[in-house]
Protein backbone atom coordinates (compact mmCIF):
# COMPACT_ATOMS: atom_id res chain seq x y z
CA UNK A 1 0.00 0.00 0.00
CA UNK A 2 1.52 3.27 -1.06
CA UNK A 3 1.66 6.27 1.19
CA UNK A 4 -0.05 9.23 -0.45
CA UNK A 5 -0.96 12.81 0.27
CA UNK A 6 1.73 13.19 2.89
CA UNK A 7 3.01 16.64 1.98
CA UNK A 8 0.58 18.35 4.28
CA UNK A 9 1.93 16.35 7.20
CA UNK A 10 5.29 18.02 6.74
CA UNK A 11 3.64 21.23 7.86
CA UNK A 12 2.69 19.86 11.25
CA UNK A 13 3.77 22.04 14.12
CA UNK A 14 6.73 20.64 16.05
CA UNK A 15 4.59 20.62 19.16
CA UNK A 16 2.42 17.99 17.49
CA UNK A 17 5.39 15.74 16.79
CA UNK A 18 6.99 13.15 19.04
CA UNK A 19 10.52 12.10 18.10
CA UNK A 20 12.14 9.01 19.52
CA UNK A 21 15.69 7.80 19.03
CA UNK A 22 16.51 4.27 20.18
CA UNK A 23 19.37 1.79 19.93
CA UNK A 24 18.33 -0.46 17.06
CA UNK A 25 17.92 -3.54 19.24
CA UNK A 26 14.74 -5.64 19.44
CA UNK A 27 14.48 -5.10 23.20
CA UNK A 28 13.44 -1.53 22.35
CA UNK A 29 10.48 -2.57 20.21
CA UNK A 30 8.40 -2.28 23.34
CA UNK A 31 9.25 1.43 23.63
CA UNK A 32 8.32 2.05 20.00
CA UNK A 33 4.96 0.31 20.56
CA UNK A 34 4.37 2.12 23.82
CA UNK A 35 4.97 5.51 22.23
CA UNK A 36 2.61 4.69 19.37
CA UNK A 37 -0.16 3.60 21.72
CA UNK A 38 0.34 6.61 23.98
CA UNK A 39 0.26 9.01 21.06
CA UNK A 40 -2.82 7.35 19.56
CA UNK A 41 -4.60 7.39 22.91
CA UNK A 42 -4.11 11.16 23.10
CA UNK A 43 -5.74 11.39 19.66
CA UNK A 44 -8.79 9.38 20.74
CA UNK A 45 -8.08 6.40 18.50
CA UNK A 46 -10.21 3.38 19.41
CA UNK A 47 -8.77 0.40 21.24
CA UNK A 48 -8.65 -1.67 18.05
CA UNK A 49 -6.98 1.18 16.16
CA UNK A 50 -4.38 1.50 18.89
CA UNK A 51 -3.69 -2.23 18.70
CA UNK A 52 -3.37 -1.90 14.93
CA UNK A 53 -0.76 0.83 15.36
CA UNK A 54 1.17 -1.23 17.91
CA UNK A 55 1.33 -4.13 15.46
CA UNK A 56 2.29 -1.94 12.52
CA UNK A 57 5.04 -0.07 14.38
CA UNK A 58 6.37 -3.32 15.76
CA UNK A 59 6.52 -5.02 12.37
CA UNK A 60 8.08 -2.07 10.58
CA UNK A 61 10.65 -1.44 13.31
CA UNK A 62 11.50 -5.14 13.52
CA UNK A 63 12.32 -5.20 9.81
CA UNK A 64 14.66 -2.22 10.15
CA UNK A 65 16.28 -3.58 13.30
CA UNK A 66 16.94 -6.90 11.59
CA UNK A 67 19.15 -5.06 9.11
CA UNK A 68 20.77 -2.58 11.47
CA UNK A 69 24.17 -2.86 13.08
CA UNK A 70 24.25 -3.19 16.87
CA UNK A 71 25.59 0.33 17.25
CA UNK A 72 22.97 1.91 15.00
CA UNK A 73 20.05 3.96 16.19
CA UNK A 74 16.48 3.80 15.03
CA UNK A 75 14.91 7.23 14.69
CA UNK A 76 11.14 7.45 14.88
CA UNK A 77 8.82 10.37 14.35
CA UNK A 78 5.14 10.30 15.34
CA UNK A 79 2.86 12.98 13.91
CA UNK A 80 -0.82 13.61 13.44
CA UNK A 81 -2.80 15.98 11.24
CA UNK A 82 -6.54 16.01 10.59
CA UNK A 83 -7.03 12.64 12.23
CA UNK A 84 -4.26 10.93 10.24
CA UNK A 85 -1.39 9.51 12.25
CA UNK A 86 1.90 9.16 10.46
CA UNK A 87 4.95 7.35 11.78
CA UNK A 88 8.32 7.62 10.07
CA UNK A 89 11.25 5.40 10.94
CA UNK A 90 14.80 5.24 9.66
CA UNK A 91 18.13 3.63 10.42
CA UNK A 92 21.32 2.61 8.68
CA UNK A 93 21.24 -0.57 6.63
CA UNK A 94 24.11 -2.33 8.35
CA UNK A 95 23.61 -5.63 6.57
CA UNK A 96 23.33 -4.16 3.09
CA UNK A 97 20.68 -6.78 2.35
CA UNK A 98 17.46 -6.02 0.55
CA UNK A 99 14.48 -5.32 2.79
CA UNK A 100 11.74 -7.90 2.50
CA UNK A 101 8.52 -8.61 4.35
CA UNK A 102 7.36 -12.16 4.78
CA UNK A 103 3.74 -13.09 4.16
CA UNK A 104 2.67 -12.87 7.81
CA UNK A 105 4.23 -9.45 8.40
CA UNK A 106 2.77 -8.18 5.14
CA UNK A 107 -0.70 -9.40 6.12
CA UNK A 108 -0.44 -7.59 9.44
CA UNK A 109 0.64 -4.31 7.85
CA UNK A 110 -2.01 -4.59 5.12
CA UNK A 111 -4.70 -4.91 7.77
CA UNK A 112 -3.33 -2.61 10.44
CA UNK A 113 -2.70 0.66 8.58
CA UNK A 114 -4.19 2.53 5.64
CA UNK A 115 -0.85 2.91 3.89
CA UNK A 116 2.77 1.96 4.39
CA UNK A 117 6.08 2.07 2.57
CA UNK A 118 9.41 0.42 3.20
CA UNK A 119 12.39 1.77 1.32
CA UNK A 120 16.15 1.63 1.08
CA UNK A 121 18.22 4.44 -0.33
CA UNK A 122 21.97 5.00 -0.14
CA UNK A 123 22.38 2.72 2.83
CA UNK A 124 19.46 4.13 4.82
CA UNK A 125 16.38 2.07 5.55
CA UNK A 126 13.12 3.86 6.11
CA UNK A 127 9.44 3.22 6.61
CA UNK A 128 6.32 5.34 6.64
CA UNK A 129 3.03 4.26 8.21
CA UNK A 130 -0.26 6.11 7.95
CA UNK A 131 -3.52 5.45 9.70
CA UNK A 132 -6.66 7.52 9.96
CA UNK A 133 -8.67 7.24 13.14
CA UNK A 134 -12.34 6.58 12.63
CA UNK A 135 -14.57 9.40 13.78
CA UNK A 136 -16.53 8.55 16.94
CA UNK A 137 -20.18 7.57 16.40
CA UNK A 138 -22.59 10.52 16.51
CA UNK B 1 22.00 -12.03 29.66
CA UNK B 2 20.86 -15.63 29.84
CA UNK B 3 21.92 -18.05 32.49
CA UNK B 4 21.10 -21.73 32.71
CA UNK B 5 19.87 -22.93 36.07
CA UNK B 6 20.84 -26.39 37.31
CA UNK B 7 18.54 -29.22 36.41
CA UNK B 8 16.71 -30.32 39.52
CA UNK B 9 13.65 -32.40 38.67
CA UNK B 10 12.85 -33.16 42.30
CA UNK B 11 12.80 -29.62 43.52
CA UNK B 12 9.43 -29.03 45.18
CA UNK B 13 9.16 -25.64 43.55
CA UNK B 14 10.38 -24.43 40.16
CA UNK B 15 13.53 -22.30 40.18
CA UNK B 16 13.00 -18.59 40.18
CA UNK B 17 15.28 -16.28 38.28
CA UNK B 18 16.75 -13.23 39.93
CA UNK B 19 15.50 -9.91 38.70
CA UNK B 20 16.68 -9.21 35.18
CA UNK B 21 17.90 -12.74 34.67
CA UNK B 22 16.52 -15.13 32.13
CA UNK B 23 16.26 -18.56 33.63
CA UNK B 24 15.98 -21.70 31.58
CA UNK B 25 15.54 -25.11 33.10
CA UNK B 26 15.92 -27.57 30.25
CA UNK B 27 14.36 -30.78 31.48
CA UNK B 28 12.97 -33.33 29.02
CA UNK B 29 9.31 -33.50 29.91
CA UNK B 30 9.25 -37.23 30.69
CA UNK B 31 12.47 -37.42 32.71
CA UNK B 32 11.19 -36.73 36.25
CA UNK B 33 8.79 -39.65 36.40
CA UNK B 34 11.43 -42.11 35.21
CA UNK B 35 13.97 -40.84 37.71
CA UNK B 36 11.36 -40.94 40.44
CA UNK B 37 10.57 -44.58 39.77
CA UNK B 38 14.24 -45.54 39.83
CA UNK B 39 14.88 -43.79 43.10
CA UNK B 40 11.98 -45.08 45.09
CA UNK B 41 11.77 -48.60 43.74
CA UNK B 42 8.05 -49.19 44.18
CA UNK B 43 5.86 -46.23 43.49
CA UNK B 44 2.23 -45.64 44.23
CA UNK B 45 0.72 -45.11 40.72
CA UNK B 46 -1.13 -42.10 42.04
CA UNK B 47 2.11 -40.58 43.28
CA UNK B 48 3.77 -41.23 39.93
CA UNK B 49 0.83 -39.67 38.10
CA UNK B 50 0.96 -36.65 40.34
CA UNK B 51 4.68 -36.27 39.89
CA UNK B 52 4.32 -36.36 36.12
CA UNK B 53 1.84 -33.54 36.27
CA UNK B 54 4.11 -30.78 37.41
CA UNK B 55 5.91 -27.74 36.28
CA UNK B 56 9.03 -28.90 34.49
CA UNK B 57 10.49 -25.71 33.20
CA UNK B 58 10.36 -22.02 33.92
CA UNK B 59 11.78 -19.40 31.63
CA UNK B 60 11.80 -15.74 32.45
CA UNK B 61 13.10 -13.00 30.23
CA UNK B 62 13.39 -9.90 32.40
CA UNK B 63 9.83 -8.84 33.11
CA UNK B 64 8.78 -9.25 29.49
CA UNK B 65 8.04 -12.95 29.16
CA UNK B 66 7.51 -15.95 31.42
CA UNK B 67 7.05 -19.51 30.19
CA UNK B 68 5.97 -22.47 32.28
CA UNK B 69 5.82 -26.05 31.10
CA UNK B 70 3.53 -28.61 32.62
CA UNK B 71 3.50 -32.16 31.28
CA UNK B 72 1.36 -35.21 31.76
CA UNK B 73 1.92 -38.41 29.76
CA UNK B 74 1.83 -37.54 26.06
CA UNK B 75 0.60 -33.98 26.58
CA UNK B 76 2.38 -30.80 27.56
CA UNK B 77 1.06 -27.35 28.32
CA UNK B 78 3.17 -24.25 27.91
CA UNK B 79 1.75 -21.22 29.68
CA UNK B 80 2.90 -17.99 28.08
CA UNK B 81 2.73 -14.74 30.02
CA UNK B 82 3.92 -11.42 28.65
CA UNK B 83 4.94 -10.14 25.25
CA UNK B 84 6.07 -12.13 22.22
CA UNK B 85 8.24 -10.10 19.86
CA UNK B 86 11.66 -10.59 18.22
CA UNK B 87 13.36 -9.91 21.56
CA UNK B 88 11.53 -12.58 23.55
CA UNK B 89 10.41 -15.07 20.92
CA UNK B 90 13.77 -16.94 20.77
CA UNK B 91 13.02 -18.18 24.32
CA UNK B 92 9.71 -19.70 23.25
CA UNK B 93 11.28 -21.09 20.09
CA UNK B 94 14.05 -22.80 22.06
CA UNK B 95 11.63 -24.18 24.61
CA UNK B 96 9.29 -25.65 21.99
CA UNK B 97 12.20 -27.09 20.00
CA UNK B 98 13.54 -28.79 23.15
CA UNK B 99 10.12 -29.96 24.27
CA UNK B 100 9.02 -31.43 20.96
CA UNK B 101 12.45 -32.85 20.21
CA UNK B 102 12.93 -34.43 23.65
CA UNK B 103 10.32 -37.14 23.33
CA UNK B 104 8.85 -38.52 20.13
CA UNK B 105 5.77 -39.78 22.00
CA UNK B 106 4.68 -36.26 22.88
CA UNK B 107 1.56 -35.92 20.78
CA UNK B 108 -0.17 -32.80 22.04
CA UNK B 109 1.22 -29.44 23.05
CA UNK B 110 -1.13 -26.78 24.36
CA UNK B 111 0.00 -23.18 24.31
CA UNK B 112 -1.96 -21.31 26.95
CA UNK B 113 -2.07 -17.79 25.56
CA UNK B 114 -4.36 -16.28 28.19
CA UNK B 115 -1.46 -14.28 29.64
CA UNK B 116 -0.15 -12.95 26.33
CA UNK B 117 -0.28 -9.16 26.24
CA UNK B 118 1.24 -8.79 22.77
CA UNK B 119 2.20 -11.06 19.90
CA UNK B 120 3.52 -10.19 16.45
CA UNK B 121 4.58 -12.04 13.30
CA UNK B 122 7.71 -13.42 14.96
CA UNK B 123 5.53 -15.13 17.58
CA UNK B 124 3.16 -16.46 14.95
CA UNK B 125 6.07 -17.90 12.96
CA UNK B 126 7.23 -19.89 16.01
CA UNK B 127 3.69 -21.11 16.64
CA UNK B 128 3.42 -22.20 13.00
CA UNK B 129 6.76 -24.02 13.14
CA UNK B 130 5.67 -25.95 16.24
CA UNK B 131 2.33 -26.72 14.62
CA UNK B 132 4.11 -28.15 11.57
CA UNK B 133 6.63 -30.14 13.65
CA UNK B 134 3.84 -31.83 15.61
CA UNK B 135 1.66 -32.35 12.57
CA UNK B 136 4.46 -34.24 10.83
CA UNK B 137 4.20 -36.92 13.51
CA UNK B 138 0.40 -36.84 13.78
CA UNK B 139 0.49 -34.63 16.85
CA UNK B 140 -1.42 -31.45 17.61
CA UNK B 141 -0.62 -27.96 18.72
CA UNK B 142 -3.54 -26.27 20.46
CA UNK B 143 -3.77 -22.56 21.20
CA UNK B 144 -5.76 -22.08 24.40
CA UNK B 145 -7.61 -18.95 25.45
CA UNK B 146 -6.14 -16.32 23.13
CA UNK B 147 -7.31 -12.80 23.94
CA UNK B 148 -9.66 -11.02 21.57
CA UNK B 149 -6.67 -9.09 20.24
CA UNK B 150 -4.61 -12.23 19.63
CA UNK B 151 -7.60 -13.84 17.98
CA UNK B 152 -7.98 -10.83 15.70
CA UNK B 153 -4.31 -11.15 14.72
CA UNK B 154 -4.90 -14.81 13.84
CA UNK B 155 -7.84 -13.74 11.72
CA UNK B 156 -6.08 -11.05 9.75
CA UNK B 157 -3.13 -13.34 9.06
CA UNK B 158 -5.50 -16.07 7.91
CA UNK B 159 -4.20 -18.50 10.56
CA UNK B 160 -7.38 -18.94 12.56
CA UNK B 161 -8.58 -21.71 10.25
CA UNK B 162 -5.18 -23.42 10.10
CA UNK B 163 -4.50 -23.69 13.83
CA UNK B 164 -6.46 -25.43 16.57
CA UNK B 165 -7.85 -22.80 18.90
CA UNK B 166 -9.63 -23.50 22.20
CA UNK B 167 -11.47 -20.74 23.95
CA UNK B 168 -11.27 -20.56 27.74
Amino acid sequence: MAVSDTDSLDEVDDEETVDLSLPAHPRNLRLARLTASGFATELDFSIDEIEDLRWAVDEACAVLMAHASPSDRLNLSYRCLDGVMRIDGRCTNGSGAEVELDAVARAILDAAVDAYELSESEGVLAFVLQKRGKPPPT
Amino acid sequence: MSSALPICPFSPTPPVAEEGQMSYLAVPWSVPSRIGEEQSGREDPEVVRERRHRVLAVIENEDLLALEVDADDACATVSVTGELDPHTVPDLEQLLTDLIGADASLSRVTLDLSGVRFIDSSGLRVVLAAHEALRRRDGRLVLRAPSETTRRLLEITDLLGRLDVEQA
